[in-house]
């Protein structure tokens, strides 16, 4: 009872707290925090944290304790940081074909083997997909081309690449175009004309190529041998392939070889490694008993990987940086945000993003999309075309998943000492238990609480932390 | 409390313990173990947590009200801060539909800072009452409204 009988309302501004490293990590609306041992933390509670020691000035610094708020100058640091609120959707992943010509173990995509052009998305209807991306009021756009294997369907391809640019120029609207793909059909003369036009290129490189070939069966082919060396000839034609990205799906198999995984992508030469846990979507759902794991078995894997990525870089061996911890490091360390979909709040479904299917149905966001694949249209929130983006925007699904990923409503998330930096994802929670809002502690909860805790933790160590500002002040390829 | 294979049952002291705290911490026991509210008498109530597959039961008990603990440590914060954190918020939305970068004549300071304040409560007034029918940010309004250009004559 000690915690509750010593708490003085009056000493400490506002806070959230959570036992770590045994001490007390505590945080802010504004993603401030600070680590304070129990005898700090219990001082803090109490109002007698000494005026002049090293811990007052940190706590004072940080806006913990309390007495004079300054309201203006915290609404202007909130308003910064949730800046992602007042933009429109920026995001926008269109499907270019359901086809693939890989058999992925973990397809989220709801992706066929077809030969036929019937789940192709056609020039029309093209057109259709770009008229309601160009109506998005955000004057930055990203537009990201994804499949099924989209260079499959290469002639809208080249096309929208081409139209994209037009109406960039007339708009006057910034558009980054990226193109999501496994790289087995790309060719010299498609290379080119991607890098001369920008576009960034994003593979999946799940490790040492047994370990990807088992998990991206390419009948005929060599999956990783295609990824690896289109990777090099981007990196060689680009600074130091600042246009060409690669991501690691973790699967059962990979657990135990975290360290052949980064010596992989530190033996390629990249600038990052993105590793990513499996979500329970599509195929992956259906062989979730042989291919998926238990949060803590993720977490388990995941600090292993990074304390591994830490050490090559303060020995000086690689400067390879991990993409998922860069991005909870922007979120915790700096004034701004990342922008990653899946930690605001409210999530970036409808007013951060948009995704698309071949056929010019919207969705709410790629996973909304996902699930459509596999027979639940509940996230399909109209059809692409001129003049549909206002009535896109008030669809009542739309609506629905804004509200029921605002963490300020989630039982759990509202008193969470990660709610500054974290969001939740109401197609998870949908697919996974059949409601909008999360069923606390979940699959996904518990993965991002163990990296948040691993993150945390590190950042203790003065050395680790010069390396992280550095990666959250980076900026991504 | 009394321990039955594979679940615990605590009892607590809404005296000690709000209610509130109760509730959060049983949600958050919800993902290890299904939980059971229940009122033994006036101001005690009975927590049941049946102990779901793969989860052990040792320890379950302790954790329940160390939870229970840190959520009442919550809920005094919370409310305490509530106000001003709700009007942060709100000057922060208020704020940011205001042009970027244009400052006040001299003068003019008094006048934009009562406009804020007005909009302010406006805004907190709109949330009490649960009508979030307006696009004030304008997300809504297709790129081609909002930067119509008038045709040249």
């Amino acid at each position: 009872m000690t915690l509750l009988s010593c708490y003085k309302p009056d000493k400490t501004g506002f806070f959230r707290h959570r036992r770590l490293a045994g001490g007390y990590l505590v945080t802010g609306d504004t993603g401030n925090f600070d680590f304070l041992t129990d005898r700090e933390f219990k001082d803090f509670l109490s109002g007698c944290v000494k005026p002049g020691s090293a811990v007052h000035a940190r706590l004072r610094d940080a806006g913990f304790l309390g007495g004079g708020a300054d309201v203006t100058a915290l609404a202007a640091k909130w308003r910064r940081k949730n800046s992602f609120l007042f933009g429109g959707p920026s995001l926008h992943i269109v499907v270019l074909t359901r086809r693939c010509n890989h058999a992925c173990s973990y397809c989220q995509s709801g992706s066929s083997a077809s030969r036929s052009g019937k789940a192709d998305m056609t020039r029309p209807v093209a057109d259709r997909v770009l008229d309601t991306i160009f109506s998005s009021p955000a004057p930055a756009l990203t537009v990201e081309f994804q499949g099924g294997e989209p260079a499959l369907n290469w002639p809208v391809l080249s096309y929208m690449v081409a139209a994209i640019e037009n109406r960039a120029a007339k708009s006057g609207k910034k558009v980054i175009i990226s193109l999501v793909s496994n790289l087995s059909v790309m060719t010299e003369a498609r290379l080119d004309f991607l890098l001369k036009r920008n576009v960034r290129i994003c593979t999946s490189l799940d490790g040492p190529q047994a370990l990807h070939n088992a998990n991206r069966p390419f009948p005929g082919g060599n999956s990783h041998a295609m990824a690896v060396k289109w990777l090099k000839a981007i990196k060689k034609r680009t600074r130091g392939g600042a246009h060409g990205d690669a991501l690691v799906t973790v699967t059962r198999a990979a657990l135990s070889r975290w360290k052949e995984m980064v010596d992989e992508y530190v033996k390629l030469g990249t600038t990052g490694i993105f590793i990513r846990f499996l979500n329970p979507f599509g195929a992956a759902k259906r062989v979730w008993a042989s291919i998926g794991y238990s949060a803590a078995e993720y977490v388990a894997f995941y600090g292993k990987a990074l304390d591994y990525i830490v050490e090559l870089n303060l020995s000086g061996k690689s400067s390879i940086m991990e993409h998922s911890a860069r991005i909870l490091l922007t979120k915790i360390l700096t004034q701004g945000d990342p922008n990653f979909l899946d930690l605001r709040s409210p999530c970036g479904a409808g007013i951060g993003q948009m995704a698309y299917d071949y056929d010019g149905s919207v969705f709410t966001c790629d996973e909304g999309r996902m699930l459509a694949a596999m027979g639940d249209e509940a996230f399909r929130i109209g059809a692409a075309g001129p003049g549909k983006y206002g009535g896109i925007m008030a669809n009542p699904a739309l609506k629905s998943v804004v509200t029921a990923s605002v963490t300020d409503i989630q039982v759990s998330c509202a008193s969470c000492a990660y709610k500054p930096y974290c969001g939740v994802c109401p197609v998870y929670n949908y697919a996974e238990h059949g409601d909008l809002f999360m069923h606390q502690p979940g699959y996904r909860c518990a993965v991002y609480m163990g990296m948040f805790d691993h993150v945390f933790k590190l950042l203790r160590n003065k050395k680790v932390r010069g390396l992280f500002e550095k990666w959250a002040n980076s900026k991504p390829a | 409390m009394v321990k039955q294979e594979r679940a615990v049952r605590v009892e607590v002291d809404t005296a000690v313990y709000p209610a509130e705290a109760v509730y959060a911490a049983a949600n958050t026991f919800a993902g290890k173990a299904f939980v059971r509210l229940g009122i033994k008498r006036k101001g005690i109530f009975v927590v049941e947590l049946g102990v779901k597959p793969g989860v052990g039961a040792a320890g379950l008990e302790g954790e329940f009200y160390n939870e229970l603990l840190h959520h009442a440590l919550r809920l005094k914060v919370s409310a305490r801060h509530h106000a001003l954190r709700e009007r942060i918020v709100a000057q922060a939305l208020v704020s940011a539909q205001l042009p970027q970068g244009v400052k006040p004549a001299a003068g003019k300071q008094e006048a934009v800072d009562a406009g804020l304040e007005k909009e302010i409560e406006k805004l907190l007034k709109e949330a009490e009452s649960g009508s979030y029918k307006t696009d004030p940010m304008g997300i809504a309004v297709p790129w081609e409204k909002k930067h119509a250009r008038k045709p040249v004559k």
